[in-house]
């Protein structure tokens, strides 16, 4: 992923799809080695996001496409109850908390 | 400057988070990947703010909650999660949490929040309004 201001790397994929920065050294979440020449990074064929898939909408989110998969997982597993919200009514909800 | 800690079992999300509390001058003073660390760590360094995940291997971010509203801590908790479930969200509010911030969230959101609950907490003086000269006395 690169900054669409400046061009600059600012994040990129490890193998195991976890995002890493460019000074980590490993991969935070399996451990495998970011830096070396031909590391886990280099050897997921440049797979760094491309961003003119991303939309004007999207460049203001956190949207690494792990963290969204990680979410939908997230969601399934908790699945349970009457409804779901959206963070409109959790804001109201929340709001509320502190009214009489 | 205020304290918080992140606790999230992602990795990423850690770092996102943390990325973007740093730049608006808060310290993180640990980071949990579950709740005993984060239940831990709010003992040892008793944060401002503390950042919590749902879903979480083990115990969850409920669970943390009871067990902090039981001690009494006093942390302001934001619940961090992609859990939008009305019963889940009901509990956390009931159990203490002052904030809930559905994933995948927008920086701007974070930002937000995290300063309008700080100056609801009396952490951050609220910044003047436009117009309002700040050197006024």
């Amino acid at each position: 992923m690169f900054c669409r201001q400046c061009g600059e790397r600012i994040a990129r994929r490890c193998l195991c799809g976890s995002v890493c920065l460019p000074t980590d050294h490993f991969c935070g979440n399996c451990g495998g080695s970011q830096q070396q020449e031909g590391g886990h990074a280099s050897l997921a064929g440049d797979s760094d996001v491309n961003v003119d898939q991303r939309t004007e909408s999207d460049s203001r989110k956190v949207p690494a496409d792990s963290l969204t998969e990680e979410a939908e997982r997230d969601r399934e597993h908790y699945k349970l109850g009457r409804s779901q919200l959206q963070q409109d009514d959790i804001d109201a909800l929340f709001s509320a908390q502190g009214e009489p | 400057m205020i304290r918080a800690i992140v606790t999230d079992d992602s990795p990423a999300t850690r770092r996102i988070l943390i990325s973007i509390l740093k730049r608006i001058s808060i310290e993180i003073v640990a980071e949990a990947d579950n709740a005993d660390q984060a239940v831990a760590a709010c003992l040892e360094h008793t944060p401002d703010l503390m950042f919590l995940d749902v879903v979480m291997p083990g115990e969850t971010g409920v669970d943390v909650l009871r067990r902090m509203r039981a001690q009494e801590s006093g942390i302001g908790v934001i619940m961090v999660t992609s859990v939008s479930d009305r019963d889940i969200v009901e509990c956390c509010r009931e159990q203490g949490a002052i904030g809930y911030i559905l994933k995948p969230f927008r920086h701007t959101r974070i930002v937000a929040d995290v300063t309008r609950l700080c100056v609801e907490r009396g952490l951050l003086v609220p910044p003047p309004t436009s117009g309002e000269d700040p050197t006024d006395a």
